[in-house]
């Protein structure tokens, strides 16, 4: 690689966090921490509950505002202590796609109405192109039958595949997943891994908080592991899961690993 | 008891139907910006929702129907064109409604799971677009059997507007039984009432059952 292809893929990094830090009041939730995800790469992000991975999550589409530092997707930046712009913000979640524990689809539409109505208000397509987009996207995901249901009407692993898709059809650059089959039966979360694991296989950038260590090990390419707002440890999953180079890293994947 | 009773009284059903009808009305759109007022952000806008609240609903609605009715016509006797008996004890069963219906709205708003907003916003929908398109519906759907309970206590409400000369049913029961000395009317007044909020119920019923299977929360 040339330096100017290293510098051209330096500055292309899908994800780029730069001394992050998010307070809520007192409480330090998050302490400076920097990340980068490359294009194409599957993040995994793992730790206790309370270590603070759904807040960094949340903090790469600006769902929660950190106090310090400066996130990068996809070419759009935004620093923290300067004052977030409408339209810097709308460009940047437009590049992001997120799929949450509980699905959060919407209720009083159909499954085909939750993929299209963002599709015509964010980026300004026809009907008709959207609802071809959302029903390609929900054959993919394996549910092109239920496509007139609600939400209430379809199964958790169901309502998971929607809500993937419903990010999907906004051709996000990165696509963030919290727990995404905390809230199911392990073999309904297959179906949701099933699909995230496609993903994965044709290229998209993801990161992934998760509880699912052999999702996890088998993947992802790049393991991460949070404890008390802080990574504790960084790098090749297979080379953490097989020797875990910090104590608390070791701690908490004997117990995981135990309980499973 | 006559049947001159019966069809006397009947003569104010209609208005009672429509007294209701407006006042609600009003007060189901008029609801709407006092509790935007009421969970604002910005203090001041908060502040003035709770003021403009606690007034409205401090004062009962038969000393509101007199200071619409007469207050205008106090200052400005021409006034008395424009505030009618019949557009006042509308105004005033609205502005009641108005703040009724705002706690209704908030109460039904607070309902809505917090991550409605978040996925929507990370779907990059702007925030109009997302109270508008998300969580109004929302909203509305779950308002619906406390929004028509108070609808149905309307009716009943709005006997109170007879104090200033509208001729609905309470009106026309007070008259006929001035003019027979016999406390008939009111019963046939009851009657009407009754038959009036029976149906009324049902059809509350109905709608809500309706919105229920089709979403199914
Ligand atoms: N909105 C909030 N207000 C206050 N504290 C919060 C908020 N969200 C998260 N926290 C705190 O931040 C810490 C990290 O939370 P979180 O990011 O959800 O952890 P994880 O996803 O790793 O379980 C926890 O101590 C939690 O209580
Ligand atoms: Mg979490």
């Amino acid at each position: 690689m040339s330096l100017a292809d290293a510098a051209a893929s330096k500055t292309t990094s899908a994800i780029r966090l730069d001394g992050v830090e998010k307070r809520f009041g007192d409480h330090l939730v998050l302490k400076r921490i920097s990340l980068e995800v490359q294009p194409g790469q599957v993040v995994a992000l793992i730790g206790p509950s309370g270590a603070g991975k759904s807040t960094l999550l949340r903090c790469i589409n600006l769902l929660e505002r950190p106090t310090a530092g400066t996130i990068t997707v996809d070419g759009v930046t935004v620093h923290a202590d300067h004052e977030i712009k409408e339209r810097d913000l709308a460009a940047l979640r437009s590049r992001v796609g997120m799929v949450f524990q509980s699905f959060n689809l919407f209720p009083h539409m159909t499954a085909l109405r939750n993929i299209t109505l963002p599709q015509q208000r964010v980026l300004g397509r026809s009907k008709a192109e959207a609802e071809a987009r959302a029903r390609a996207l929900l054959s993919r995901v394996g549910l092109a039958d239920k496509a007139d249901q609600y939400p209430a009407r379809c199964s958790g692993g169901q309502q998971q595949r929607i809500a993937i898709a419903r990010a999907l059809a906004l051709d996000p650059k990165v696509m963030l997943f919290d727990e995404p089959t905390s809230a199911l039966d392990p073999e309904v979360g297959l179906e949701v891994l099933k699909v995230m694991r496609e993903l994965a296989d044709e290229g998209m950038t993801m990161a992934v908080v998760t509880h699912e260590m052999q999702f996890a090990r088998d993947v992802s390419d790049h393991l991460v592991v949070m404890g008390d707002g802080d990574i504790i440890e960084e790098g090749d999953p297979h080379q953490i899961f097989a020797d875990p180079q910090q104590a608390r890293t070791r701690q908490f994947l004997r117990a995981v690993l135990d309980r499973e | 008891m006559s049947g001159e009773v019966w069809s006397g009284v009947a003569n104010g059903i209609l208005t009672t139907v429509q007294l209701t009808v407006f006042g609600f009305a009003l007060g189901a759109v008029l609801g709407v910006p006092v509790m935007l007022l009421r969970v604002s952000t910005w203090r001041p806008a908060r502040w003035t929702g709770r003021a403009f609240i606690e007034l409205v609903r401090g004062v009962p609605l038969i000393v509101w129907l007199f200071l619409i009715y007469n207050g205008p016509t106090q200052f400005d006797p021409s006034l008395g064109t424009v505030f009618t008996s019949w557009r006042s004890g509308v105004a005033a069963l609205g502005l009641v409604s108005a703040v009724y219906m705002a706690e209704i709205y908030r109460g039904s708003l607070r309902a809505i799971n917090a991550g409605q907003w978040e996925a929507s916003q990370a779907l990059g929908m702007s925030r109009f677009d997302t109270a508008s398109r998300i969580i109004a519906p929302q909203v509305t759907r779950v308002a619906v059997p406390a929004s028509t309970t108070y609808a149905l206590s309307l009716i009943k409400d709005s006997s109170l507007v007879s104090a200033i000369g509208v001729f609905e049913t309470t009106y026309y029961a007070t008259t006929i039984s001035s003019t027979l000395s016999s406390a008939t009317p009111f019963v046939v007044a009851g009657v009407y009432y009754i038959a009036l909020t029976i149906p009324a119920a049902w059809a509350a019923r109905r709608l809500d059952s309706n919105l229920r299977r089709k979403v199914m929360r």
